[in-house]
């Protein structure tokens, strides 16, 4: 016979075959024993993955008792119907033994909530505490910086005069050196123009004489050719 | 007046909504929201991967965290619940790698457990004999699942309890529908074959004269040549019988 593969059961067993497929597959179950034990098989075992069972894990809302509260009460009906139990029911049931037992049981899982609790409130201690740290420490920052910016104003205002006086002070002195500069050149200039008239002049008195010279001789010469010619 | 309006708008608002207000406005309102609607399958997914409800309860708080943190890379055409249930099954994946790294063996019923059981106990107390094989037969299942490898233990968490469509796990996982389902087979084949023994161990004890049809079933089954044989060791064999212990 032509068995289906595994994994063609899967579809099948979760209830998400085609049509067509659950159809035929049902066929072969009823005409294959090896088959129809195997997948009887799987059906148990998922029958039997229900009786594992999670308690409901709801968050702790807001709303509603604090879990403490709800231990406590546990706790105290547990204890209660311990002891009523076991003074109603008389020599047969050992009441100690099973008060001792619910109460260790129930002491751990008290003394488990507790400790969340306790951390829980710590958590949130920390947290305010946290809190309230974080704005001290911000207001004293602010404070301080706010000195800190005071003083460098100051500061600034100090050092910016300094320095306008410096400034002031490089001018000046800019200015002398530039009036003794000019001083200086306008020194030179009038030598200068002294020694360039003189020059000058020596060159002029000079001239004067040549003219003169020339002159006599033009004279002179003049002279000769009237001689020269009756 | 505003404040009602807001409010019933958030109630009627759909997780994607939600989620875009988280991601565009910060809006704690539509986180809490979305918690509050969440909250519940995935501590159930996180508690079952890891069996262990307290483990459970942190991861389900870093997975909302996750999602918080996250909140900026969620695509807006994405489905909410795919993002959600993938970011808390990579974390119960992370955890359990974490736990296996320790040698710490989730196996062993510790106090959680035993806090889960008063907490059971002090619910509701109908049929002590009744309450108490459940609870040991539960207990069983539990283990069962535990000794799983993980992918196939998260399909089965994700497909039996959390009742998603195989198309969806195929969505949550990013591997094709074909995967899942033959990790699903592969889950179920060994889950029987761990089970199947203990269960009728268990009932052949509590009722030594009912002679079981399981077994035969089984016998005539027989075993598909390519799964190794991962039937529980012969220590664990009684361990059900001390498990519970209020």
């Amino acid at each position: 016979m032509n068995h289906p593969k595994r994994e063609e059961w899967v579809p099948y067993l979760f209830g998400e075959a085609t049509p067509q497929t659950r159809d035929k597959l049902t066929e072969h179950l009823q005409n294959c024993p090896d088959c129809a034990a195997e997948i009887a098989g799987w059906r148990q075992s998922l029958d039997k993955l229900d009786r594992w069972k999670l308690p409901r894990m709801r968050a702790r809302s807001a709303q509603g008792p604090p879990p403490l509260l709800k231990w406590g009460v546990a706790a105290a009906l547990l204890l209660g119907a311990g002891v009523g139990l076991g003074r109603w029911s008389a020599p047969a049931v050992d009441s100690n033994a099973l008060r001792t037992r619910i109460e260790a049981s129930v002491k751990s899982s008290l003394a488990r909530e507790l400790q969340r609790q306790f951390n829980a409130n710590l958590q949130n201690a920390l947290r305010t505490a946290g809190g309230q740290i974080t704005n001290e420490f911000r207001t004293q920052l602010n404070s301080a910086l706010a000195g800190v910016v005071d003083a460098s104003a100051v500061e600034t205002q100090r050092q910016l005069g300094e320095l306008v006086q410096a400034f002031n002070r490089a001018r000046e002195e800019d200015r002398q050196i530039t009036f003794s500069w000019i001083e200086q050149i306008q020194k030179q200039h009038a030598a200068d123009y002294l020694s360039l008239r003189t020059d000058l002049e020596t060159v002029a008195s000079l001239t004067d004489e040549e003219i003169r010279r020339a002159r006599q001789s033009l004279n002179r010469l003049a002279a000769n050719k009237s001689n020269s010619e009756p | 007046m505003g404040r009602v309006n807001y409010l019933s708008s958030l109630f009627s608002m759909t997780d994607e909504q939600a989620m875009w207000r988280v991601q565009t406005q910060d809006d704690h309102r539509a986180f809490v929201h979305l918690l509050e609607r969440w909250e519940e399958p995935i501590g159930r997914l996180c508690a079952r991967m890891t069996g262990d409800l307290h483990r459970g309860e942190d991861l389900k708080q870093e997975t909302f965290a996750r999602v918080f943190e996250k909140r900026k890379s969620f695509q807006p055409n994405a489905r909410f619940s795919t993002w959600l249930w993938r970011i808390a099954l990579n974390l119960c994946y992370d955890e359990l790698r974490r736990i296996n790294r320790r040698g710490e063996s989730p196996l062993d019923a510790d106090e959680n457990t035993t806090s889960a059981v008063v907490r059971e106990f002090a619910a509701e107390t109908p049929a002590p004999d009744a309450q108490m094989a459940e609870r040991e037969e539960g207990e069983l299942v539990r283990r069962a699942l535990l000794q799983l490898p993980e992918i196939y233990r998260g399909v089965l968490v994700l497909r039996h309890y959390e009742n998603l469509k195989l198309r969806e796990i195929s969505e949550i996982l990013e591997i094709p529908e074909g995967t899942v389902n033959s990790r699903l087979a592969e889950g179920l084949a060994q889950l029987t074959r761990i089970l199947e023994p203990q269960f009728d161990e268990r009932r052949g004890r509590l009722n030594p004269f009912q002679a079981d049809g399981a077994a035969d079933l089984r016998k005539r089954a027989g075993k598909p040549a390519d799964i190794p044989d991962i039937s529980a060791p012969s220590s664990r064999r009684g361990l059900h019988l001390k498990t519970v212990n209020l």
